[in-house]
């Protein structure tokens, strides 16, 4: 009984192990469904990625900037930043957007690219059609040094002192 | 002839340096209340150091040369150039400090790019840059443009013989007023007036464009200060093409079009005389300069069907050439479009645009408007010249502020000031040759760096030699103070090393 009862558990967890690997590689290939483009390599090769449907991922940068129904958003790939134009409806809810104090989600962004928009005065960017957040932001953490902060203070205390000593011999020099 | 010959002359020099750089430990406060502001300590601690250590510096160069002689007009040429060299060693602690330099000549190369409202930057990762590092930044462009000389003048009131000299030292030539300092305090009030409206403005423009209260006015603070200088910072690493709209370009182009006026017309204009502007030989100059260069970029990109439209090519042709005219260095188009999609005659006229520059007496960079109609004026005479009688005298008028006849001697100096302008320019293009770019690059980023500009073409990156950096910074600093100093500079330490020699022997 006891046998039975641990065959058929192990045969349950077999099955379930296998059901989500499956899911999980799935989703795996319908994220990696076309591969994503280097924005710095679309920046310079424009002309042989103009007005095709891309991918691109990357991190948020601090702005969504609403116009009416739409949104603009700039994504940072390796250095390299691109604007995004999206429907408002199709963003999907962001936690931190990139700056000082905080990395900003990672997004996968599918979208017609333009080298010089027709729509945008020319400007090189991606209409999105598709976006979702593959990682989510963080805070980040930073702390002030305390060898950094006896530096300060030994600096700006010897500045005083020598701020003081010239302005009373100027005052002297200037008295005789 | 000034004979440089004792070490009185050393410590006058030392005296009026040190005031410089205590009023350049003052800017660090702030940045440092801005971290203060948003509870960043870490940068608050960076800035404070930054202050003592400036502090220290100059407070020590004015104790030592405090010796209550009154400077010529030499120490004051000497001074600013000395000055500004030792302002860049010192304002650039605070980007070491916060780690975003690959070194710590990177981080002098900015602050002189800062200080020269040229632009072009070296910093990495600047997308996840600390607020207080962005002012800084910003508010080293806006002194800069300015005059960290002139701003010395102002705050210490000091009205010595070599006022005078400091003030030409830096690059400006005009006194709006007889005295040098009421000249000084006038520049900063014109240009604190314009920083309030403009930051309004800047403000507003960027909170219709979608961005929050709060981030919108420090993004509208900076952009004001970088376009009014005519400088070209920004605070995100795709410069104006981070914020996607044509109406913030509109206002960053009026704001850095006036910012490239000289400040005496900035002053007639406030004063009322309104006809100065449209009749002034530097406005025509600009206007008819700007007029054939636009038409030139504009029909370069045509031919090469660059863009769309007539819009998209006047929006992307004519902004990025006048910010290049104005030497302002505002970018709506990547490094590697102009490297790959532009073509060579776009890419002359802007380098064309970026050598000639703005105003003089300006925040603008570049050999100037004025010595281009000064030239143009001269040609005009001298053809005049040839198809009179020899006996027949020739005189030339022009209008700036109010009638004057052309002399040789205001031709001689243009001519001279163009010719040192064009032989650092071929030192900086040669430079880029000679670390392995191609000719039309190295003469896009010398033209930039030499006019004081920003644009760039992606030459300019922490992976090129120091060398080429070392030639980049001696362009842009020789090109801001517009030559008199450095000569005057290079006369004190050649006389200097002459007299010691002497003394040895």
């Amino acid at each position: 009984m006891h046998v039975r009862s641990a065959a058929a558990g192990f045969l349950i967890f077999l099955l379930s192990a296998a059901s989500a690997s499956a899911q999980a590689s799935a989703q795996t290939s319908a994220q990696a469904g076309s591969a994503s483009v280097p924005v710095s390599e679309l920046v310079s090769r424009a002309r042989d990625y103009d007005d095709r449907n891309i991918i691109v991922q990357g991190e948020v940068l601090g702005d969504l900037m609403r116009r009416g129904e739409f949104v603009w958003l700039n994504l940072l790939d390796g250095g390299v930043a691109i604007g995004v134009w999206a429907r408002e409806k199709d963003l999907p809810p962001i936690g931190y957007k990139g700056g000082y104090w905080a990395k900003g989600d990672f997004l996968r962004v599918e979208g017609l690219f333009h080298r010089a928009c027709p729509d945008h005065g020319g400007d090189l960017d991606l209409h999105a059609s598709s976006i979702v957040v593959v990682q989510k932001g963080t805070p980040v953490a930073v702390k002030a040094r305390k060898d950094r902060m006896a530096v300060a203070i030994v600096f700006c205390l010897a500045g005083a002192v020598l701020a003081y000593l010239w302005r009373r011999r100027e005052g002297e020099t200037s008295n005789s | 002839m000034k004979k440089w010959s004792r070490l009185g002359d050393v410590q006058i020099i030392f005296h009026y340096t040190g005031k410089i750089i205590v009023g350049v430990s003052f800017l660090t406060l702030i940045p440092l209340a801005v971290a203060v502001a948003e509870a960043d300590l870490a940068s608050a601690v960076d800035f404070l150091i930054s202050f003592g250590v400036t502090l220290t510096l100059g407070a020590g160069l004015a104790l030592s040369g405090t010796n209550g002689k009154r400077p010529s007009w030499a120490h004051g040429m000497v001074t600013a150039a000395f000055s500004w060299l030792l302002a860049m060693a010192v304002a650039a602690l605070p980007y070491w400090l916060s780690g975003h330099y690959q070194s710590y000549l990177d981080c002098m190369y900015d602050v002189m790019s800062g200080l020269t409202t040229t632009g072009i930057t070296l910093i990495q990762n600047l997308d996840h840059v600390s607020d207080s590092v962005n002012m800084w930044r910003h508010l080293l462009t806006f002194v800069g443009g300015q005059g960290i000389v002139v701003l010395a003048l102002a705050i210490f009131a000091d009205e010595a013989g070599g006022g005078y000299g400091l003030y030409v030292g830096e690059g400006k030539d005009e006194r709006l007023f007889p005295s040098v300092l009421h000249t000084a305090k006038v520049i900063w009030r014109i240009s604190l007036l314009y920083l309030v409206i403009g930051t309004i403005a800047m403000w507003v423009t960027c909170m219709v464009i979608g961005m929050e209260p709060g981030r919108a006015f420090l993004h509208g603070l900076w952009i004001f200060m970088a376009a009014w200088s005519t400088g070209g910072f920004a605070p995100m690493s795709q410069n104006m093409l981070y914020y996607h709209s044509s109406l913030f370009e509109l206002v960053t182009f009026v704001f850095f079009i006036i910012g490239s006026f000289n400040f005496a017309l900035h002053s007639a204009v406030l004063r009322g005389n309104r006809r100065e502007l449209l009749k002034n030989l530097e406005t025509v100059s600009f206007g008819t300069t700007m007029t054939v260069l636009t038409f030139l970029t504009c029909w370069g990109l045509a031919k090469l069907r660059v863009y769309p439209g007539i819009v998209a090519l006047i929006r992307k042709g004519f902004y990025q050439l006048a910010s290049a005219h104005t030497t302002t260095g505002f970018m709506t188009v990547y490094p590697q479009q102009f490297k790959g999609e532009w073509g060579d005659t776009a890419l002359l006229a802007m380098i064309v645009a970026m050598m000639i520059g703005g105003s003089a007496c300006s925040t603008a960079g570049g050999f100037k408007g004025l010595r281009v109609g000064i030239l143009f004026k001269a040609l005009i005479q001298d053809t005049k010249r040839l198809l009179r009688p020899s006996s027949a005298i020739v005189v030339q008028k022009y209008h700036y502020h109010g009638e004057k006849t052309l002399g040789d001697q205001q031709v001689r100096s243009a001519a001279l000031v163009v010719l040192m302008y064009v032989g650092i320019f071929a030192i900086g293009t040669i430079g880029g040759c000679l670390s392995g770019f191609p000719l039309l690059d190295s003469a896009f980023e010398s033209a930039s760096v030499t006019g004081n500009v920003g644009l760039t073409i992606g030459v300019a990156t922490p992976a090129i030699p120091a060398a080429l950096k070392l030639v980049y910074i001696f362009n842009m600093w020789a090109g801001r103070l517009e030559f008199m100093a450095i000569l005057a500079s290079a006369g004190f330490i050649v006389s200097f090393a002459r007299k010691a020699r002497n003394a040895r022997s």
